[in-house]
């Protein structure tokens, strides 16, 4: 029986071994992704560096339209009969003390986006003394890190028109979104008992996002250096800009067309966009991809874990088969005893008095 | 059968040790703090921010709870399926460890998610998202918790049929024992694939990340790396737990652990191997000795690692009850400087960004749900038969 035996010692070897094969072959075809196409009636929004003079009015329109009174703009979606402000209270931020208006300190220091500011403006001082403003929000990518992490669909990226939404509904408050991000453009609300994630959804949740309503940020642009509308169109726009501005902009880069698989936002602008808070190590792909195409490799229709069940099952069968005794006779005790004190033995049994003899002859061994 | 022995036995003695208050009083701070962080939300007692959003509940209490919670996964496939019943005594010591370490790593995320009440859109199927590998893990590891309470049944079951008090519930803890060893191989199965399947995935989380992964963690080949961790951190688990259980305890050394000790070579160079695989293919070989700290913690990594081979393979100390202890702590740390460097260490967002350390009150409940794995073993082995009866090794069945 000793050849059968070594068999099974096969089976389970060549089992593990299965699981770790695949394992690598998916990195093989990870390398190979295809790039996804975009949606021809994808919306997105234009930004140009050059022409922004940094007045925050779109930090301010998208606070008050998506934070001070977003409860009022997704209530007024529905006739007043129909508000029904408990049901959308998860949708509706609570102000916090710190966020109240305060006398002393009425303006506003924004250094970063958080669960407040979904939209900000940087800015960045390049050596000549000339400056330059960045405007940052969620770039709506067209392969989404965190539409593809989110393991409940909270966040969707709408075929159509391309928006990343999120809804608070679904969230588990896992974070992952915000881990996989390359812009770290999701924010959670830290200091809340039932926290969000918080994110740019291009107003489609409080204005409705279409070509009459805008969105807040571009509808109060006065210089029209952010503009919204279909992302082919805001595309020829940005080339012809490139064209009839030769040397105007930075290696006349269009950022967004294809940095991280392509962006429904679009970014033009005078200086590298290293300096500007994109981290030169996006890459032309996006992780998504990568990290996808690999778990599809490993659980392509579940075979590997299918396989690799079947044959443990068949082979925990046979050993068991086996080595099958009834283990079933009750259950025996072991008292406590202390080696070194005779007096606080309590065996009794003569068997117990052997245990400690081998103990004392293990660590007489060793 | 004359002169049969018992193959588990029961620890006779007092719960309440000092060790036990001791343990009790920890949970129960953790339990106000968390009760704290519920009512108020964790920015208040936690570090993370927006820009390293996962902490020490994830990176130590899933990432590296769940790999030392392996020991009952490699016991299964070495007794199960490489039909090595020698060692079939220690698999119930295994999986009460995997039974606590992995509800503990669940217990963990339920405490670090914000919304943990929307979970049930796991099971909700126009919610799946099979992209994630979150969602993979989330469902495995809950569905191994379930399958090593079932593992676990048996060794309860053989307790209270002993209440006679009761005779229709030890009929039934009799009747359900025998159902529960009849399916025992399937049981075996399904909790081989499903640590085998989440282990991977633990580690393909985060490869989504990106460039926010430092080059010496991020290469396709963290899931193999992650699987391979569970396997060392496996073994080191069922020689650590046998060895201090049998010196806390006073109870005889446990002499099969020398053969546990002799796979610690495959596992740890196997894992040698692919880490330099992994490096190669991303590249990542000259930050190596240019990285600061994080060179550091790689170069501590394959030491750790490459040490234990040495013992066991070339020196006499391998054969030795202090080498086995040194090469299972040796690769304790590195499974745990690996995992930690891939959830946390290696993570660096971008300059600007604050990095982590964990708080007072992250560090008090992480320390307390790691010490429930100690807490419940050291309770359940003085009420259920889990320690092999070493006083029977004279059983004349064959391995």
């Amino acid at each position: 029986m000793k050849t059968s035996r070594r068999e099974f010692i096969k089976v389970g070897t060549a089992a593990v071994l299965g699981a770790g094969a695949v394992t690598t072959v998916g990195v093989k075809d990870a390398e190979a992704a295809a790039k996804r196409e975009f949606s021809p009636e994808a919306v997105g929004m234009f930004y140009d560096s050059t022409k922004c003079i940094g007045c925050q009015a779109c930090v301010i329109s998208c606070y008050e339209i998506n934070f001070v009174n977003r409860q009022s703009y997704i209530n007024n979606v529905l006739a007043p009969e129909d508000q029904n402000f408990i049901v959308r209270e998860d949708l509706i931020p609570k102000l916090a003390p710190e966020d109240q208006f305060n006398p002393d300190r009425p303006w506003l220091n924004v250094e970063t986006n958080d669960y407040r500011f979904r939209n900000i403006i940087q800015k960045y001082v390049d050596p000549e003394d000339n400056v330059h403003f960045i405007k940052h929000q969620c770039m709506h990518c067209n392969h989404p890190e965190c539409v593809s992490v989110c393991p409940v669909t909270a966040l969707t990226k709408d075929p159509v028109d391309g928006v990343v939404e999120y809804n608070a509904s679904y969230c588990i408050g896992c974070r992952y979104c915000q881990l996989a991000c390359p812009f770290l453009i999701p924010k959670y609300e830290w200091k809340r008992a039932v926290p969000k994630i918080v994110k740019c959804d291009m107003c489609k949740s409080t204005l409705g996002a279409n070509d009459i309503a805008g969105t807040g940020c571009t509808n109060v642009c006065p210089t029209g250096a952010v503009i919204y509308g279909k992302r082919t169109d805001l595309m020829k726009d940005a080339k012809n800009r490139i064209a009839n501005n030769p040397g105007k902009y930075f290696a006349d880069k269009v950022y967004g067309e294809y940095d991280n698989g392509g962006t429904d936002v679009i970014y033009l602008s005078a200086v590298d966009f290293k300096y500007l808070g994109f981290d030169e190590r996006i890459q032309d792909f996006s992780y998504a991809e990568v990290s996808e195409n690999l778990h599809h490799t490993i659980y392509t229709l579940g075979l590997a874990p299918i396989g690799l069940f079947l044959t443990l099952a068949v082979a925990g069968y046979i050993n068991g088969k086996r080595n099958a005794h009834d283990t079933f006779e009750g259950v025996e005790f072991e008292d406590e005893y202390v080696p070194d004190t005779k007096t606080a033995t309590k065996s009794k049994e003569v068997k117990n008095k052997e245990v400690k003899a081998k103990a004392e002859k293990d660590k007489g061994g060793e | 059968m004359a002169g049969h022995h018992h193959e588990y036995v029961i620890r006779r003695g007092n719960i309440f040790t000092p060790t036990f208050y001791v343990t009790t009083a920890l949970i129960i701070l953790a339990v106000i703090i968390v009760l704290y962080r519920y009512w108020m939300g964790m920015g208040y007692i936690t570090n993370m921010s927006d820009g390293y959003p996962w902490g020490t509940w994830k990176s130590v209490n899933v990432s590296i709870g769940a790999a030392f919670a392996c020991g009952g996964y490699v016991l299964a496939i070495l007794v199960y399926i490489f039909n090595k019943y020698k060692y079939h005594h220690m698999v119930r010591s295994g999986v009460l460890v995997s039974m606590f370490g992995y509800s503990l790593a669940g217990l963990a995320v339920l405490i670090d998610v914000g919304r943990p009440w929307n979970a049930i859109y796991f099971f909700v199927p126009s919610n799946m998202q099979l992209n994630s590998a979150l969602f993979e893990v989330a469902l495995c590891v809950m569905a191994y918790t379930g399958v090593t309470i079932l593992e676990f049944l048996p060794a309860v079951f053989e307790r209270t049929s002993l209440i006679e008090k009761y005779p229709r519930f030890s009929a039934f803890s009799k009747k359900w024992y025998h159902v529960i060893e009849k399916i025992t191989f399937l049981i075996i199965a399904i909790g081989i694939t499903l640590p085998s399947m989440h282990q991977s995935s633990l580690g393909t989380m985060l490869i989504a990340t990106g460039h926010k992964l430092h080059p010496l963690w991020q290469s396709n080949f963290i899931p193999l790396l992650f699987l391979i961790t569970a396997f060392v951190m496996g073994i080191a688990s069922i020689i650590l737990v046998s060895m201090l259980t049998s010196k806390l305890l006073h109870r005889p050394f446990e002499k099969s652990i020398y053969g546990i000790a002799k796979l610690i070579p495959y596992a740890t160079i196997a894992w040698i191997v692919v880490r330099i695989i992994s490096l190669t293919t991303a590249g990542a070989w000259g930050y190596l000795f240019t990285s600061g700290i994080l060179s550091f913690f790689v170069i501590l990594e394959f030491l750790t690692m490459g040490i234990p081979a040495y013992i066991v393979l070339r020196t006499k100390l391998g054969r030795s009850k202090r080498g086995v202890f040194i090469c299972s702590s040796l690769m304790v740390v590195g499974v745990c400087l690996y995992r930690l460097g891939v959830y946390l260490l290696g993570f660096n967002v971008e300059a600007g960004w604050n990095s982590y350390f964990p708080s007072f009150g992250e560090t008090i409940t992480t320390t307390a749900l790691l010490l429930v794995i100690l807490w419940g073993y050291i309770i359940l082995i003085k009420l259920v038969p889990v320690l092999p009866n070493l006083d029977a090794k004279g059983d004349p069945r064959k391995d």
